[in-house]
């Protein structure tokens, strides 16, 4: 899927998810349908938007917090006591390594091009046309590189659910408050301190979240695809035909 | 942040000459440090000066208050640390270029003298050369297939390569213990501050503490799984070398550091893969390249000559190694006349090979003094392989003859350089396997074999690459 990465503020080519998408989407001819769809899905509706939106609504949110006191460091301490983390870093850290096993695939992948490569030398059938072929050649998600593969998914799944975890114990409910009251040092007593723009954080907030949960049924999904398919190929092997599953993993298949 | 596209493309090349674990190493360099880095982390330092405020109005106090707080910046602290880390890579990134270039220069001319090999087989217009035609053309299309886009990990080049591991490991230690001593394990909201003109200790605020002391922790934690990443390759490393040592049996010193291998793929050479993760692997089982670049050229030559030997006279008898005859016994060590040898030994060095490479370039002339026997005398205590002097009194002879042969070919190797040696066409002899009745082969199997059990073919590679310990005692030349 050619993701053209949106304007950046920063017209510089940098480290960026751009670069990133790259590294992340050689992994795509490899993948399942299920799991291309995922890939595009993590990419439009999370990096997307949070590179494009969401990153200008957390933009102002320490110098837009203001708290009703002239107390200098009151703020700042109140700020970081109230925001920890804040939300646009928690989703580039998770989408960063929610991305990354994928990456466990492509070493996988390369791995084993590299034992065909040897087999075909060893059988002395090696000319630049098989070697072109053997790089082009779309794996078979079988074998060691089927648990690989299912063990990555494992991690994804893993990994979306412990931010959202993080998540829920950071902002409770989810929703993004609009006032706090604060009174660590140096706050002479219980302040006021109000947040910038509290309702459209919470609208990307949850826009995130039911993102993220559709990725996570996305994954289980690809799991119980990959199960079914393996489970087919056994009974296939028993027996002839293999039944609906074969049939079903089949017509889904890649 | 800046560019660090210019960092990453040396980098993408960095990986194609990397084994696995150094891959995995840039990955995770690409990944979790510069994108956290450009993504997230910068982000978060942005406000890090503007949002530090003081609990006073005196001018002044404000700003040396956070000159003292942050000394550098963690950001700009990281920058460097990865360009620090990364600068050992280069390095070794240049000497591999370099390496596979020397190799893609031997790679060329072994090429081209294959191909008027070929020529003068055609020209010569023999029945018999029908079969030594076939080979040549066989061997022409694979020297063309076997472009290396790796310098394969032998010698220098792995010298450099552990020094490169090494030198990054002490790196990362140091920045890391650097971000310990300057910041702590994390950032605390509160920063007292007495320095002039503040007027007296006055509280400072740290913007964001708890959110930094999150990346200093994750980026402590990269740089130690870097670290891990750095002893695993260089157990990775060492572990293979001494599966090497102990697989082939024991070996005597003069020899020992010669990273023997087990009888080469007559394709291994070939192997030179750019494939992404596989690349390591490739080089474990890659059999002497390097090494036998020196064989190759010397084993050339034999061909060339005793090819033409057999143009020239009735193929020899299959128990070819008739000692004393100039042609073909001297098809044999007439190899290691060629690359210079370093004191203590009288052969070929396995490493070193790229280097050997371009001296061989320039040694022409220096051929007849490499055959004489006081090199081999002087040489000090040579390893037993090494131990027939006469081999040596033997080149003097063979080189006369040869050159004759040469010459009377019309320079078969494109130009008799000094001494009428034909130019140091470096070039890689790929035979194919069963030559049994070669009589160079012979020769090169008699007197070369690093390992006793071995296809007589594969020795014509490796025979000249090492003074091992396998040199048969019944060595008669």
């Amino acid at each position: 899927m050619p993701l053209t990465p949106p304007a950046e503020p920063d017209p510089e080519p940098k480290m960026n998810w751009a670069s990133f998408y790259a590294v992340v989407s050689g992994v795509n001819r490899h993948s399942t349908g299920i799991g291309r769809v995922w890939l595009s899905v993590l990419f439009t509706f999370r990096v997307l938007v949070l590179v494009v939106a969401a990153e200008s609504v957390w933009g102002d949110e320490r110098s837009g917090f203001t708290c009703n006191t002239q107390q200098p460091g009151c703020d700042s301490v109140c700020y970081d006591h109230f925001f920890p983390v804040s939300h646009i870093r928690l989703w580039a850290l998770q989408l960063i390594l929610v991305s990354t096993p994928a990456l466990l695939v492509a070493m996988h992948v390369a791995h084993r091009r590299h034992v065909d490569k040897k087999v075909h030398r060893l059988a002395g059938r090696l000319g630049p046309k098989e070697l072109e072929q053997i790089k082009s050649q779309k794996m078979k998600i079988v074998g060691a590189l089927w648990w690989t593969y299912v063990v990555s998914l494992f991690f994804r799944i893993v990994l979306e659910l412990i931010f959202m975890f993080l998540f829920y114990m950071i902002y409770p409910g989810y929703k993004m408050i609009r006032l706090v009251k604060c009174d660590s040092y140096p706050c002479p007593n219980t302040v006021d301190c109000f947040v910038s723009r509290p309702t459209e954080k919470t609208v990307f907030t949850v826009f995130m979240l039911a993102v993220s949960g559709v990725c996570i049924l996305l994954n289980v999904a690809e799991v119980l695809f990959l199960v079914g398919k393996a489970c087919g190929r056994q009974l296939g092997n028993t027996k002839d035909g293999g039944g609906l599953w074969g049939w079903l993993a089949h017509k889904i298949s890649y | 942040m800046g560019d660090w596209s210019f960092l990453g493309g040396f980098l993408e090349e960095v990986h194609v000459h990397s084994t696995t674990v150094g891959k995995i190493w840039l990955t995770i360099l690409f990944i979790f440090r510069m994108l956290v880095l450009g993504v997230a982390a910068e982000d978060v330092w942005n406000d890090e000066q503007s949002a530090f405020v003081c609990n006073t109005e005196q001018p002044g106090c404000r700003s040396v208050c956070y000159d003292r707080a942050f000394p550098i910046s963690l950001i700009r602290y990281w920058v460097l640390q990865v360009i620090f880390v990364s600068a050992p890579s280069l390095v070794y990134m240049g000497h591999a270029l370099y390496r596979l270039r020397a190799l893609e220069k031997v790679r060329q001319r072994r090429k081209a003298l294959l191909r008027r090999q070929l020529e003068l087989l055609d020209a010569a217009a023999a029945s018999a050369a029908a079969a030594a035609r076939r080979r040549a053309e066989r061997q022409v299309k694979q020297v063309e297939q076997g472009r290396l886009n790796k310098a394969p990990l032998r010698g220098a080049l792995l010298r450099t390569y552990v020094a490169h591991v090494f030198t990054r490991s002490a790196v990362e230690v140091g920045f890391m213990a650097g971000q310990y001593l300057l910041y702590g394990a994390r950032l605390r909201p509160l920063y007292r501050c007495e320095r002039a003109p503040c007027p007296n200790a006055v509280d400072c605020y740290v913007s964001r503490p708890t959110e930094k002391s999150v990346f200093m922790a994750f980026m402590q934690a990269i740089a130690g799984v870097s670290l891990l990443l750095n002893l695993l390759e260089i157990l990775h490393l060492g572990y293979k070398k001494l599966r090497k040592v102990f697989s082939h049996g024991p070996r005597p010193p003069g020899g020992a550091d010669r990273l023997p291998d087990g009888p080469p793929h007559p394709d291994a050479r070939y192997r030179g893969s750019s494939l992404g993760w596989g690349g390591g692997r490739a080089r474990s089982v890659r059999k002497t390249p390097v090494a036998s670049a020196p064989s190759d050229y010397d084993l050339l030559l034999e061909g060339a000559r005793c090819g033409s030997t057999r143009l020239l006279h009735p193929p020899l008898p299959p128990g070819g190694a008739v000692p004393g005859d100039p042609e073909g016994p001297g098809c044999g060590p007439a190899a290691r006349e060629l690359s210079p040898s370093p004191p203590g030994s009288c052969c070929l060095p396995q490493e070193g090979g790229g280097e050997e490479e371009e001296d061989r370039d320039t040694s022409d002339a220096d051929l007849p003094a490499l055959c004489s026997p006081k090199r081999c005398r002087g040489a000090g205590p040579a390893p037993p392989g090494c131990a027939p002097r006469r081999q040596w009194n033997r080149c003097s002879t063979v080189m006369e003859s040869r050159s004759s042969d040469t010459d009377s070919y019309g320079d078969a190797g494109g130009g008799a350089g000094a001494g009428g040696v034909p130019p140091a066409v470096w070039t890689r002899a790929k035979r194919p396997s069963p030559r049994p009745s070669s009589p160079e082969s012979q020769e090169v199997s008699s007197e070369g074999t690093r390992h006793s059990p071995r296809p007589p073919s594969s020795n014509c590679k490796t025979s000249m690459g090492s003074c091992s310990s396998s040199r048969r005692p019944d060595l008669q030349i």
